[in-house]
């Protein structure tokens, strides 16, 4: 039974998990429909819709074969939709469609949500069946899909559609030219990697009749021969195959630095040169094997390492999409002002343009109308969000979290601060741990020992036994080659990171692996992070005699702009009645909402920030203080016009997340905001050490610098926009995936999924890793002391020693591989 | 043993053949995704065909 039908049986065995997305089918929801014959449950309209869409375009196969999950879909609106129009818009399309013959276009899409192949097969299969589309090719690993397509018989927003429909979202994706180049190098390194071992191969088989040949009887016309046939097999790998070697080093040389290729091409180049000699005048030893098998186990490995790296940096690409490609503009109407989408790329100078709580600014401009805090950290590296008033500087890549703001566009496009943000996240990935940098160091003084040390051997050789001097000098410089330390750390760190990758965890930071294994204390936010961070409003409670209706049309006007966990749930009241607009929306992070519905002011929020507003006016004596705080109340001027309250289910497994970091005497703790009662409960059943209550963010933030004060190490997991600037301060920090795209940037590793047991997982694989690295570098470290002595007094010849040389890295390599080792969680 | 020569001429001209072959599926792209197309065969099948008339 493959991987595929033990999900499918595990999801539908299940009645309470939704058959699309393996999400928990709430309490009062009862949607099912039937797929292939058989009634299936779902969690919700969107999955619904989704996987009647499978069902119905002859894709039920989806099911049958996907080996994850897809992420729950958002049932997909027609303003959604609507949307996508400008997607047709030829400006709009400029960057990153191509016009191939009449009528004919291309583009590439990133198709977020790919999870597993069957994914990539439900998008690829149901695009191609639609008219219009002439080709299309989804590569599972990186995300992306090239599309061609006849325009005049379909439009790029409808593809969108499509895709939207089947549950995923695309957006459009320019490739950048560095990602062009690296796909053109990774083809080259492929092509050298294949000729280097077919030819290798023919030269090792040679090379056994040669030694044969020694050993017996060999006629000297068959050896010439032979000789001359390797020589021909083995040109090619010395001038094709092995030029990034030359190329590395003479580079090196230019800068007056060592690398590891010095000695590889002068040993190469050495035995090369030698063998040729020989084969010509028919004496001596050739060394056409030592040459090839060396060459080809150092492209395997880079090959390797390349390719890990290059998955890692896909993903990161993906990462830049979180810069909005619409913008709502607003532009002069008969009725005051109208709200228009418009791609960015149209906007010009002095555009309005209107920024939501939440969003990432995508422009330079300066703020016009409404107050708010900006998160500013992605540029200024600032982890305090700063306050932004009217006639205040705004800067591209920083996101809004309070209020809505109308900002005038300054700068646009390649002029903005946005390039500034491409160059963070590169800088993340050529990041170096400190263990590498450490190592990196060590190597050049090794090279440079072993080439001084190669040279006085070849002297002291040639005054004892000129036989003997260039078999000891070439074995000297093979062997030693520091492929075993210079491999042991990034290739352990790009097996740990793409193993992460694949159970849904983005390491964004490669240093944080090194940081987590020594983490003293792992603090949880509360909500979103150890619960769903859903809520639900359990129960609406009128103070007066306003009818429920009304109450609820103006606590979703007031919420209807905000982030806020708490909005989520008011958005998800149906509501009948008609809705209001709110105007001088006014957000108090973690407090509450002021803002005016037909002409009245309200206010919303904690039972603390009515006391505040409407001071005598609000008597909280009646309610309990424990209930209070599961409650948001509504108030007018005067009076409190309603109570809502609020139920936030735990996430499964924190248990046993918090029963494995106990076991590894990492103390665990809650911060929330939440009451002390609540948050004393949840600590208590899952076991966890500390637990602190009625947190404002910043209290927050003392808590995490409290305890670095006594030089505990802290990794903090959380999610929701007032937890940016506590992960910003963590020594590691892990976002959850349902996150807003501000914590998501701040973080050092984002949970993508939203299973808990993942930590846990980090934290082992963090901990191979590092034990790898050290083993590698100790076998490093030992394997070269046993080998030089051996190589200087010529017990070794080339060939061993490239057999040494290449064991030991292959070794090194496939220690590494061990990480992938099955864990626990 | 002179059929040596023959044999190796000839295991010569494999390895350009094998080797022009490998040029072409690197440029056309055959190792661009390697883990999609293992799952294809158990997921092309006719229904497609018959819902696209």
């Amino acid at each position: 039974m493959n991987i595929a039908t033990a999900i499918d049986r595990a999801v539908s065995a299940e009645k309470e998990n939704c058959y699309h997305c393996g999400e928990i089918i709430p309490d009062n929801t009862d949607i099912k429909i039937a797929i292939d014959g058989m009634e299936r449950h779902m969690c919700c309209q969107g999955c619904r819709a989704v996987a009647q869409a499978i069902n119905e375009f002859g894709l039920g196969n989806y099911y049958r074969y996907r080996s994850k999950l897809p992420p729950k879909p958002e049932l997909s609106s027609p303003e959604s939709i609507l949307d996508l129009k400008i997607y047709d818009n030829p400006d709009f399309q400029k960057p990153f469609v191509v016009e191939i013959g009449s009528n004919q276009r291309e583009a590439n899409l990133i198709i977020d949500g790919i999870v597993c192949p069957a994914c990539a097969w439900l998008n690829e299969t149901h695009l191609a069946a639609q008219p219009g589309i002439t080709s299309i090719a989804v590569n599972y690993t990186s995300g992306k899909a090239l599309i061609r397509w006849d325009d005049t018989i379909i439009r790029l927003s409808n593809i969108l559609g499509h895709i939207y429909h089947l549950g995923y979202k695309a957006f459009p994706y320019n490739p950048v030219k560095r990602q062009e180049l690296l796909d053109k190098e990774k083809k080259i390194q492929l092509l050298r990697l294949g000729l280097a071992g077919l030819l290798s191969l023919q030269v090792m088989m040679i090379a056994i009749a040669l030694y044969a040949g020694e050993w017996k009887w060999i006629d000297a016309e068959h050896r010439n021969f032979l000789r001359w046939v390797s020589f021909i097999l083995t040109t090619p790998v010395m001038f094709f195959c092995a030029q990034p070697f030359y190329t590395n080093s003479w580079r090196a040389i230019r800068n007056k630095r060592i690398e590891m290729d010095v000695p590889i091409a002068l040993g190469i180049s050495l035995a090369y040169l030698a063998s040729v000699w020989f084969t010509v005048v028919g004496t001596g030893t050739v060394y056409y094997d030592s040459v090839t098998m060396l060459v080809f186990f150092l492209l395997t490995g880079r090959y390797l390492e390349f390719t890990a790296r290059n998955k890692a940096a896909n993903h990161m690409d993906n990462l830049e999409k979180i810069i909005p490609s619409v913008i709502i503009r607003l532009e002069d109407s008969p009725s005051g002002y109208s709200e228009n989408p418009v791609p960015v790329i149209e906007l010009k100078k002095n555009d309005i343009v209107l920024i939501k709580p939440g969003e990432t600014i995508p422009i330079d401009g300066l703020v016009v109308n409404g107050n708010t805090t900006v998160d500013e950290a992605n540029i200024t590296g600032e982890a305090v969000p700063v306050i932004r008033k009217p006639g205040d500087q705004i800067c591209s890549g920083s996101t809004n979290i309070d209020s809505p703001i109308q900002v005038k566009v300054t700068a646009t496009g390649h002029d903005t601060s946005f390039s500034r943000i491409c160059n963070l996240i590169e800088k993340a990935q050529s990041e170096k741990l400190p263990v590498t940098m450490f190592v990196d160091r060590i190597a050049g003084w090794f090279l440079s020992g072993v080439l001084i040390i190669a040279a006085a051997a070849a002297w002291y050789w040639w005054q004892t036994d000129k036989d003997m001097w260039l078999p000891v000098t070439i074995a000297i410089l093979v062997v030693t080659c520091p492929c075993a330390l210079a491999l042991a750390t990034p290739v352990s760190i790009t097996v740990a990171i793409n193993n992460l990758l694949t159970r849904g965890v983005a390491v964004i930071k490669g240093d944080s692996l090194q940081t987590i294994t020594k983490i003293t204390h792992l603090v949880f936010d509360k909500t979103g992070t150890l619960t769903e961070g859903k809520l639900k409003i359990s129960r609406i409670i009128p103070q007066g005699n306003r009818p429920q209706t009304d109450i609820v049309s103006i606590a979703q006007s007031l919420e209807a702009e905000s982030e806020h966990p708490v909005a989520r749930a008011f958005r998800e009241i149906d509501n009948t009645n008609t809705t209001y607009l709110a105007t001088d929306i006014r957000n108090t992070p973690g407090e509450g909402i002021t803002g005016m519905v037909n002409n009245k002011k309200y206010y919303i929020g904690t039972s603390q920030f009515i006391k505040n507003s409407l001071g005598a006016r609000f008597d909280d004596s009646r309610i309990p203080a424990e209930q209070a705080e599961h409650c948001v109340f509504l108030a007018g001027e005067n009076e409190v016009l309603a109570a809502f309250y609020f139920t936030d289910e735990e996430r499964p497994g924190i248990k046993k997340v918090i029963s494995h970091f106990n076991a590894y005497g990492i103390r665990t703790m809650i911060i929330s905001g939440d009451n002390q009662q609540s948050v004393d409960k949840l600590a208590k059943s899952a076991g966890i050490n500390e637990a602190y209550a009625r947190l404002k963010p910043a209290d927050k933030l003392s808590v995490i610098e409290g305890l670095q004060s006594q030089k505990s190490i802290v990794a903090v997991a959380g999610d929701g926009i007032n937890d940016a600037p506590v992960l910003a301060k963590a020594d590691v920090s892990f976002a959850m995936g349902s996150g807003t795209d501000l914590t998501k940037l701040n973080a050092d590793i984002i949970l993508l999924g939203s299973n808990l047991m993942n930590i846990v997982h980090i934290y082992l694989v963090a901990n191979r890793c590092m034990k790898i690295i050290k083993q590698n570098l100790l076998w490093a470290l030992a394997y070269n002391i046993i080998a030089l002595p051996a190589a200087v007094s010529g017990l070794l010849t080339p060939w061993m020693a490239a057999l040494g040389m290449s064991a030991s890295s292959l070794l090194v390599i496939v220690n590494s591989l061990r990480i992938n080792k099955q864990t626990v969680a | 043993m002179n059929i040596i020569y023959l044999l190796i001429i000839i295991s010569l001209v494999l390895i350009v053949v094998i080797f022009c072959f490998f040029l072409w599926a690197v440029r056309s792209g055959q190792f661009d995704d390697l883990e999609k197309p293992s799952h294809q065969i158990l997921m092309d099948n006719d229904d497609t065909a018959e819902k696209q008339d």
